[in-house]
Parts: C-alpha cells; sequence; structure tokens
C-alpha cells in the first residue's frame, strides 16, 4: 500500500512562515529572523526515521532544522527550548535550550542536502548529514513523538525556501532512505484454507486456525508474452479469484475496510503436514473483496508486483528552477541516443540531463557536434556544464553505464529499474542466463516523463523477446521465447491426448505484429528540420535523417520466412532498444528463423491433475491424434488457468 | 431411532488443561466437528460446559477426538468408550439415562495425550422415534473423479459423509403435533433441527435379539448433522400421519 510521507504542517505554523506546495516547500512571507519554525505534519515515536533538506534562495543562508516534541513553541527557532534540537545549518552548531550542544560541523551552502535521522529508542540516537556524508552523531534526551522541524531567516518574503524529501524522492544519505512514513495501520493475518486446518503444536506459527472457507479453491492465471503476437509483455502478468464461504461473518471487516493491496501468500499442504513443509503455490495482492451475499464472499487477487506500477523516476525538479518546476526529473538508463538537456539556469550553460550520473559521450548543439572540451559532465554526472552558453535545442548521446557509450546488459538494466523501485523480488539470474544466451551488448531507455516500472519493462523486454512472469514464490522472473524444438533440456510435461479432458483446440500463430525489420537506437528526443544548423558540411543530409527520426537507424532479417507470415517482408520496423546495430542483426534473425515454419497455439485442459503446474515459458511435449501432433511436438507455455485445488488446468501453449 | 436435537451452550470451562486455540473452546460448538479446538492437557482432562438453559441430556457426542480408541468419556452420569469410524475418525457417543434436568455439563475425557483435539461436543435432548423398514444409510464421496480422453480417471479425493433416509412410522395427532412424544411432537422437532440448529439421528441402538442397549452399535450409526429434509407430517387416514426424514452426516 501506498505510503503517507512527511511534509511541513500548513497549521499550526510559526508567524511569518509558509508551507507551500502542498507542505513540500517552506519560505518566508515577509522579512523574518530565525525565531520561529514549522513542524512537520504528523510526528513519529517508533523505529528509524529520516528526513532531508535543502536550503536556496536570494538571501545569505541562515536556516535551522531539527526535532521537536509536540510541546515545543512555534514563536522560536526548534533549538530554542529543551523540548527541541536544531541545527543552526550555516554556523556549523547544534543547539538545545539555546545552548550549542555541539559546534564545529561542516557549514551549509545554498543547495546542500542536509539530513537527520533519528534511532528511536532508549536513549534515542540523531545522526545528522551533509550531502550524503554523516557529519555528527549524538544520543539526544528528548523521546517521541518527535515532529521533524526548519526555520528561515530571509530579508523579504521568499528571499530563503526550503524543500523536505521525507522519502518519497531519492535519498542522497540514510536519513531520507529511512523516510518519515506514516506508521500503517497493522492488519491481523487471515487465513484460510478449503480444510478446516490446525497447524501443530510445533508447527511455526503453533495451534494457528485456518478456517475451512474456501469454497473451490482459486484458479490463478499467469502468462507471458512476445511482440510478434501483440500485446505487452508485463501487464498485469497473474491474476486470481476465489470464492469463500462466510456464512457466520468472520470476514465482514476484512471486506468492508476494502482489504486492497493486502499481501497473500498462497500454499499447499498435506492435512496432516507441518505448516513448514507446505509448498509455495503463489503470492498475491488482494484487489478487491465483493460481498455476494450473506452466505459468501468473492476475493479477486491481482499481481504481486503492484510495486511495478511506482514511477522509475527518482525524483521531481524543484520550483527553484521555474521552467522545470515539478516536472519529473528523466530516468536514463544504458546507452541512449538524442537525450534532451534541458536548461538549468538562465543562459543554458548549466542543463540538466539525467536523474543519475551518466557519461556524455557526443552533445549536439542544434546537430551539431561540440567540439571536445567545449562542455563537461558535472560531478554529480547528472549535468552538462557548456563552456558558452549554446543556441539549443541541445541533445546528447549519453550511457548511464560507461563511457563510449556503453549499453546496458539486461541483468544491469533490469537491476538499474528494479533499484529505482527499491524491489529485490526479481531474478537477476534469468537476466544473466539471458544476457549470456544472447551474447548482445545491451540497450538503452530513456524516460522523460514520469514512467512506471510495468512501462518500463514493456519497453525494453521486447528487445531480447523476453516475458515476465511471476514464479510460486512471488519472484519476478523472466523467460526467453525460443522455437521450442531448439529447447534441449528435459520436457516440463509430457501431455497426450489420452490425458486431456477436453478436445484439443488449434489456433494458427498469425503473429499480426512480426516483420523483418528491427529499428535500434531510439532517438530520446527526435530534432525537427528546424532544430539543426543550416551547415550541410557539420551535419550532412544523411546525419540529419538519422537525427529527425524516431531511431538511429533499422536491420533487416533476412532468413526464409513460411508464406503464411509474407506480410511480415512490408511491414513497418519494431522499434528494439539495442544500441548495437549487430545486437538488432542477430536478434531479429533469430525472430524470424523461429517463424521459418508456421506457428501453432494449442489450447489443453486437464482435470483433476493436481501435480501439473506447468509455468509460462517452459517447454513441454504435447502428443495428440490430429493437427499434425500424431508423432508429438515440443510446445511453449504460453498462458497457464490453474486451480490448485481442484487440479483444473487450461494452458494455451505455443510451437 | 433416537433424534437428538438442541440448543448450543453458554460456555465452558477446562479443567486440567489449557486452551491452545486462541478462539479457546468456540470452536467445540460451531457445529463442525472437523473445526478442532486444541488443549494443551495438565491433568485429569475436563470440559465444564454450562448450557443456555436446562434441558435433559438424552445424547452426549463428543467427535473428532484425536485420542485413541478405548480412551473412557464420561459425563452427566454416562460414560463410553471413544470408537473409530470407518472414516478414520474417533468419536465418542455418551447416552445417560438420568431424568432431571441440567444446566451443566462436564466431560471428562481420561487420556494421557498432552495434545488433546476436539472437535465437537453437543448435548442433545432426545426423544425416541418409530420408523419403519427400509430406512437407508449410504455413504456419499465427495471426491470428485474426472475421466480423461482417455478413459482413464483423474480423482481430487475429499472427505466422505452418511445420508440417512427414513420414513416415521404412522401415529396419531398427538404424536404428530399435539406435544404426545414424551412432551414433543414431529413439527416442533422439525423447528427444533431447522437453520443453522445441528442435530443427531441414532437409527440403530439395540440388540437384535435382547432388545438390549447396544453403546458400541449405537455409536457407529449414530450421525451428527444436520437435516436435508425435515420431518414431513403426512396424512395416512384420518388421525393417522408418517413423516419422512432425511439427514446428512458432518464428518469430523
Amino acid at each position: 500500500m501506498a505510503d503517507t510521507f512527511g511534509r511541513f504542517a500548513a497549521q499550526p505554523i510559526g508567524p511569518l512562515l509558509a508551507a507551500r506546495d502542498g507542505g513540500l516547500t517552506l519560505a518566508t512571507t515577509a522579512a523574518a529572523d530565525l525565531s520561529r519554525m514549522a513542524l512537520s505534519d504528523f510526528a513519529l515515536s517508533t523505529g528509524t526515521a529520516g528526513v532531508e533538506f535543502a536550503v536556496w534562495g536570494d538571501d545569505v543562508l541562515a536556516a535551522m532544522v531539527g526535532v521537536v516534541s509536540p510541546a515545543a513553541p512555534l514563536e522560536a527557532h526548534p533549538g530554542a527550548s529543551a523540548a527541541g534540537i536544531g541545527w543552526e545549518l550555516a554556523t556549523g552548531r547544534v543547539l538545545q535550550g539555546n545552548g550549542a550542544i555541539a559546534s564545529g560541523l561542516p557549514l551549509a551552502k545554498h543547495g546542500d542536502m542536509v539530513g537527520l535521522r533519528l534511532t528511536f529508542g532508549s536513549p534515542t540516537v540523531l545522526q545528522l548529514y551533509l550531502n550524503g556524508t554523516q557529519v555528527h552523531q549524538r544520543e539526544i534526551n528528548l523521546a517521541g513523538p518527535l515532529h521533524f522541524a526548519g526555520t528561515l531567516s530571509a530579508t523579504k518574503a521568499g528571499g530563503l525556501c526550503m524543500a523536505v524529501n521525507a522519502g518519497q524522492w531519492a535519498a542522497r544519505s540514510a536519513a531520507a532512505e529511512a523516510g518519515w512514513r506514516l506508521p500503517g495501520a497493522a492488519s491481523g493475518i487471515t487465513r484460510l484454507a478449503d480444510m478446516d486446518w490446525l497447524t501443530a503444536p510445533g508447527d511455526s506459527p503453533a495451534n494457528a486456525r485456518y478456517e475451512g472457507l474456501l469454497a473451490d479453491g482459486l484458479s490463478l492465471i499467469s502468462e507471458i508474452n512476445f511482440w510478434p503476437w501483440g500485446g505487452d509483455p508485463v501487464s498485469q502478468t497473474s491474476a486470481a479469484e476465489c470464492v469463500v464461504l462466510d456464512a457466520d461473518g468472520l470476514l465482514d471487516d476484512l471486506a468492508l475496510s476494502g482489504g486492497a493491496g493486502l499481501p497473500v501468500q498462497i500454499r499447499a499442504g498435506a492435512l496432516g503436514g507441518m505448516l513448514a513443509d507446505a509448498a509455495d503455490v503463489f503470492r498475491f495482492t488482494v484487489d478487491r473483496i465483493e460481498i455476494n451475499d450473506d452466505g459468501s464472499k468473492t476475493f479477486h487477487f491481482r499481481d504481486a508486483h503492484d510495486d511495478l506500477d511506482a514511477t522509475i523516476n527518482r525524483g521531481v525538479f524543484l520550483p527553484n528552477i521555474a521552467a522545470l518546476a515539478w516536472k519529473p526529473q528523466p530516468a536514463v538508463i544504458g546507452a541512449v541516443a538524442s537525450v534532451p538537456a534541458m536548461g538549468a539556469n538562465s543562459d543554458a550553460t548549466a542543463m540538466f540531463v539525467a536523474d543519475g550520473p551518466i557519461y556524455a559521450d557526443a552533445v549536439m548543439d542544434r546537430a551539431d557536434l561540440l567540439e571536445p572540451g567545449t562542455f563537461t559532465v558535472s560531478p554529480d554526472g547528472q549535468q552538462l556544464l557548456m563552456k558558452s552558453p549554446p543556441v539549443t535545442p541541445v541533445v546528447a548521446d549519453v550511457s548511464s553505464v560507461g563511457p563510449g557509450q556503453q549499453p546496458a546488459k539486461l541483468r544491469q538494466a533490469m537491476a538499474d529499474l528494479m533499484g529505482r523501485l527499491g524491489k529485490a523480488a526479481w531474478s537477476a539470474a534469468d537476466c544473466s542466463a539471458i544476457d549470456a544466451a544472447t551474447g548482445y551488448a545491451g540497450i538503452g531507455y530513456y524516460a522523460g516523463n514520469a514512467v512506471t516500472g510495468r512501462d518500463a519493462m514493456n519497453a525494453m523486454l521486447p528487445s531480447y523477446g523476453v516475458g515476465c512472469y511471476q514464479d510460486p514464490n512471488g519472484v519476478l522472473r523472466f523467460a526467453r521465447v525460443v522455437a521450442p524444438e531448439t529447447f534441449d533440456g528435459p520436457p516440463a510435461f509430457n501431455l497426450s491426448g489420452d490425458d486431456l479432458a477436453e478436445d484439443l483446440l488449434a489456433v494458427p500463430d498469425d503473429a499480426p505484429n512480426l516483420t523483418r525489420r528491427m529499428a535500434y537506437r531510439p532517438n530520446a528526443q527526435a530534432l525537427a528540420a528546424s532544430d539543426m544548423v543550416t551547415d550541410v558540411v557539420d551535419v550532412p543530409q544523411a546525419r540529419r535523417d538519422e537525427l529527425s527520426g524516431l531511431f538511429r537507424a533499422q536491420v533487416y532479417g533476412g532468413a526464409p520466412l513460411h508464406p503464411h507470415y509474407r506480410r511480415a517482408d512490408s511491414a513497418d520496423p519494431v522499434i528494439s532498444l539495442f544500441w548495437d546495430a549487430g545486437d538488432a542483426q542477430a536478434e531479429i534473425e533469430r525472430v524470424v528463423s523461429i517463424y521459418r515454419t508456421q506457428r501453432f497455439f494449442y489450447r489443453v485442459s486437464v482435470r483433476g491433475d493436481q501435480d501439473l503446474a506447468p509455468q509460462p515459458g517452459q517447454v513441454g511435449r504435447l502428443t495428440y491424434n490430429r493437427y499434425d501432433l500424431h508423432d508429438g511436438k515440443p510446445v511453449l507455455v504460453r498462458r497457464v488457468e490453474r486451480n490448485p485445488a481442484t487440479g483444473d488446468v487450461v494452458l494455451t501453449v505455443w510451437g | 431411532m433416537l433424534i437428538g436435537y438442541g440448543i448450543p451452550p453458554a460456555s465452558v470451562a477446562l479443567v486440567g488443561g489449557t486452551w491452545l486455540t486462541d478462539d479457546g473452546g468456540a470452536a467445540l460448538f460451531d457445529g463442525r466437528p472437523a473445526r478442532r479446538a486444541r488443549i494443551a492437557r495438565t491433568g485429569a482432562l475436563a470440559i465444564n460446559i454450562t448450557l443456555a438453559e436446562a434441558i435433559v441430556p438424552g445424547i452426549i457426542a463428543v467427535l473428532g477426538l484425536n485420542v485413541p480408541p478405548g480412551v473412557l468419556v464420561t459425563a452427566a452420569g454416562a460414560t463410553a468408550t471413544t470408537i473409530r469410524l470407518p472414516d478414520g475418525s474417533v468419536c465418542a457417543w455418551l447416552f445417560p439415562t438420568g431424568n432431571a434436568l441440567v444446566s451443566a455439563v462436564a466431560v471428562s475425557i481420561a487420556t494421557v495425550v498432552t495434545n488433546v483435539e476436539v472437535g465437537e461436543i453437543a448435548v442433545f435432548s432426545a426423544v425416541d422415534v418409530g420408523i419403519t423398514d427400509g430406512w437407508a444409510v449410504a455413504r456419499i464421496d465427495s471426491s470428485l473423479h474426472n475421466r480423461t480422453k482417455g478413459g482413464q480417471v483423474n480423482t481430487v479425493p475429499g472427505p466422505t459423509y452418511r445420508m440417512l433416509t427414513a420414513t416415521l412410522s404412522g401415529r396419531p395427532t398427538e404424536v404428530a403435533r399435539k406435544g404426545g412424544l414424551a412432551g414433543t411432537d414431529w413439527e416442533t422437532l422439525g423447528a427444533a433441527l431447522a437453520g443453522r440448529r445441528r442435530g443427531c439421528v441414532v437409527p440403530q441402538y439395540r440388540d437384535m435379539l435382547t432388545k438390549a442397549f447396544d453403546p458400541v452399535l449405537a455409536a457407529r450409526t449414530a450421525m451428527f448433522g444436520y437435516a436435508t429434509q425435515l420431518p414431513t407430517v403426512e396424512n395416512i387416514s384420518r388421525q393417522y400421519f408418517r413423516s419422512t426424514l432425511e439427514f446428512e452426516e458432518i464428518p469430523a
């Protein structure tokens, strides 16, 4: 569930201070001295909490940040009373009860990131950070609840501004990593099963009751996708629903609370066995709970990977650059062509590129390549510093991985993406295996707007022909679609017509999106003709075409295709994120060679088999007395619908 | 045939043990013998039940036990030993003979098992009704069998339960609807078995030759459950009536 982050409260607030932008920034409303303060909208008293501040403005820096008890007076600075501790940023002193309890800390300047981190306990520990480095640590005599507090001194309204990051944006230090989050209401665990079951006295948890209320077990759906088939590779990859008998109203409170976002773990075990031995079946989050009538409810579950819907952008621009205020900072993963550089000062000699450090290989001002030495990358790696003001627009070929336009391997790209989402439940080993199997140099991805993790994955994965699914432990797994006959491991299942509950259905794979063309190096920003210099010697027509298209170039897969797919000869290119032409060429040749023969989808259903649990992407063997399946055919699992309780399995396989 | 009916108890207390299940003894009276309560036994175990109103207990069922067969169970002056039913569950059925109204029943289980599990304890008033020849008990298998295209069968195993169909012997109006059946009658009995209330039937409990009460036979045929068809009142002629009844077991 979404976190609630702390911000400056609009009320109560000290005189001549105003919490702006919904409490994310603080400013003075007139000339003011430090004897006032603004508090966070909620106080915390347990765990670890932290928050970061940045101060900017025309006035000389005179600001304090600190932590205070709710009783501290708002008409004084945070360190003025015994009920608070304040860090005077410009003098490097820490004050409590108006006396310095520490001094000689490094002095903060405009734009520096200062952080406070509290570890509640006895005693509570306060750590202070400046630009990511801890500058002070002390045990404090204040107990929770504590607010964070800030104050500014200015010669005029808005002479200084302070912004607060309570963990909603990228952290500079351990302070904002801890975050200032409203603790969620702890919800109890609800245990349900399809039989009444008590865990054994020696189990963990012991003597826990599983209410035997599930009516028909639950049906799980998981699926992968491949770009020639159409559709997104990581749209909601799994879902489930189940009916719960609840005549006694045990789950009424849960249903009325909505329950959305609650984590769900599903396990299967023996009635006489231990919970510890139960096998993981799936993980979900509750989507919604429907009350059907007094006697039953329907639980709808969705993908446990809810957090893929969070934005990957690490932060937003603060209002100190009016033109960029509150825009999400662009994300660069891997090697990207023509990334727009955004003017960060009045003459555009400082230009902002990305939310993380980048290596700039080629910088172009109106498409004209800048000479080396006329620009440098700023120390934090996020900005380009120009020797002289550019004419603009400036675009740059940049890489987040290394110099020389190094693209990101699939594993690097996914690690970057998952790191942005703070997500650990994904299989790096799968990505490494795909990197090793393909040998591709890698890809690059650019998001100029706020983009969700799911959208970013939908953009990246098709380059490799990779689909994504969730395994029984809830880990996000990556499976590459390969021609099933090239798979040389043991088959995951071996089904014949005799095993099926219903007739097999065969559907030709029309591959509506299949094409022989693959574009690579997409331009983050395509330049218009009027964005380029008129000099055709420096910027010849071929270069103009590269820069003005959606992508720099494309490759053509010339291998034979089955006549069923002749439409692919003239279809529009699929846009990959590869940087190297060789990668794109190898991948399109691979995909075209998959369609050397006509492909089919087969839908098979098995009933009452509780052991058949194939995963998407696995290759098994299918035999049937029609549709050229007499001799058996290796097939790849595209979609699994399965009910572990009733053993009903419906597979859509491809081969 | 004996029919047991009644109301759930008001409260329960333990002697010689503590509850391991955090809902205490509530699972003993939920009408689900498979939903067990677990007790950490510390001494001679007794489960003291306070009834919501005073009744003359006629049948006491102790179902879904994890103790072995042959353990002595005592309650309301009656004793019985636990037996293992064909479905594998262990239970004890007690048939007290007293005529006094009681409002509390102490069920003691003379076991040495450390963690005692009890699925259900039911204290019923009982009434003896005559049934005609031809009554039937069928065992129903809730397993799901699915035949493949190759003719083979995939089975998802499920528990079994018993179903009784019986016809009550012809009786005059007094027994059908005028309280002539030991203070109750068929219609009152029907209402007492309706809704969420549980009941029990014991279709066979006497030795055929001696007509003596046979506690082992009674425990084998006794079924805890609910009526899928409440006793009907069907007119035979003039003031004589018969009744049909269908009853399904809730297995432990």
